[in-house]
């Protein structure tokens, strides 16, 4: 099935959504770790989690979680934690507005694959290009949070294994409009492909 | 009688000697008058020469440099690359699909399309799109300076594969712009 988001045909079975670090701790406003802009981006990420699923496009709800030694994510991000005196963060066992669950109003299915990543890319340290290629895919469309880091990190990756790179820009976010402007000009530069507006309303 | 002859010698003496000196004068004279003759007369030649190029200029006429100009030839010439150029164009036009990156096309979306360009400079054109919405159009028909066929509010050009290209408004995953392919019936 071919459906067209912004004058870009998508073809849904060569395609996969990743909902990159949705995360309480990162979107929930006066969480630890909260991006600013991330919040508002709920809606139009729930938008295209269910475009997705209308289209038959799987959504993969990249995560990440924190060993409590600090063995699975960057340094200075451990140094930071450390340095803020911030405990049980994105841990298995964080609760409420620190833990790993989906923010208020974004609604993961049950059956929808989640893949927990030890650095900001999607690709760094998980067996997702793997998947991509037992499953034919071409295409990475990119939502989530933040836009400098995880999501440009996943989409350079996906750009350097020859997967069309697809960031949807409404659900993405940053911690400041400049930063999040300059990040999606420099990924259109490299050759991504930036969606703009919302996903398409699907009968 | 010495002294009659010498004021004899002196006299012829200084007769002698305004004759010559008045002859150097006339030389002189005469010499700066030929002088002058011929710088009025380069001024005129100059004048007339560059009165003579302004004029060739204008008309163009016998100038080897611009042979072209009023070449009647030449006219014909363009005359007969317009005529070309506008009989790729006229002619029956059929949608095949999506023309993609890879040079494949893809006529799934269900769009289709037909125009017809007539050698009268008119045109019709019948639009069927993904969603089943039909539009028809006609009117008249130009070539713009890119030398693309300009149909309404579309300007077309026809590739290598001879297909006449039409923007879908639509990229691929890669962002590369995809166009509708019409084929010449």
């Amino acid at each position: 099935m071919i459906t067209v988001w912004d004058g870009c045909r998508i073809d849904s079975e060569r395609s996969v959504l990743l909902m990159i670090d949705m995360e309480k701790a990162f979107v929930e406003p006066g969480a630890a770790l909260c991006i600013a802009g991330a919040k508002a981006t709920v809606p139009s990420c729930m938008r295209a989690v269910k475009w997705a699923r209308a289209c038959g496009i799987p959504v993969i709800w990249v995560k990440r979680i924190y060993a409590a030694d600090g063995s699975n994510m960057e340094k200075p991000r451990w140094e930071a934690l450390q340095k803020a005196g911030w405990k049980d963060v994105l841990t298995p066992d964080s609760t409420g507005l620190n833990s790993i669950e989906e923010p208020d109003g974004l609604v993961r299915d049950p059956g929808e694959q989640v893949m927990i990543k030890p650095r900001y890319s999607s690709f760094f340290g998980t067996d997702l290009h793997d998947q991509l290629q037992e499953k034919g895919i071409d295409t990475v469309l990119m939502a989530g949070t933040t836009t400098p880091n995880c999501i440009r990190t996943t989409c350079y990756d996906a750009l350097s294994y020859d997967y069309n790179a697809v960031v949807l820009e409404a659900c993405c976010s940053s911690r400041s409009e400049q930063v999040q402007r300059a990040n999606m000009e420099d990924m259109e530069m490299v050759g991504a492909v930036i969606l703009h507006g919302e996903a398409p309303t699907v009968e | 009688m010495k002294k009659k002859i010498l004021a004899i010698v002196l006299i012829a003496g200084l007769v002698l000697m305004y004759g010559c000196g008045s002859s150097k004068t006339d030389k002189k004279s005469t010499s700066s008058k030929a002088k002058t003759q011929t710088e009025e007369s380069q001024n005129s030649s100059s004048s007339s020469s560059s009165s003579d190029n302004s004029s060739t200029a204008e008309s163009g006429e016998n100038d080897p440099g611009d042979a072209g100009n009023n070449d009647p030839t030449a006219e014909t010439a363009k005359n007969n690359t317009e005529q070309q150029m506008e009989d790729k164009y006229v002619g029956s036009w059929e949608q095949e699909g999506l023309l993609m990156s890879d040079g494949s096309i893809d006529d799934s979306d269900g769009s289709t399309g037909s125009l017809t360009v007539n050698s009268d400079g008119t045109y019709s054109m019948t639009i069927k799109d993904a969603d089943g919405n039909t539009t028809d159009t006609s009117g008249k028909w130009t070539i713009n300076s890119d030398k693309k066929l300009v149909v309404g509010d579309y300007k077309m050009g026809i590739d290598d594969n001879g297909y006449l290209l039409r923007d879908s408004g639509q990229r691929d995953g890669k962002g590369f712009h995809l166009y509708y392919a019409m084929k010449k019936k």
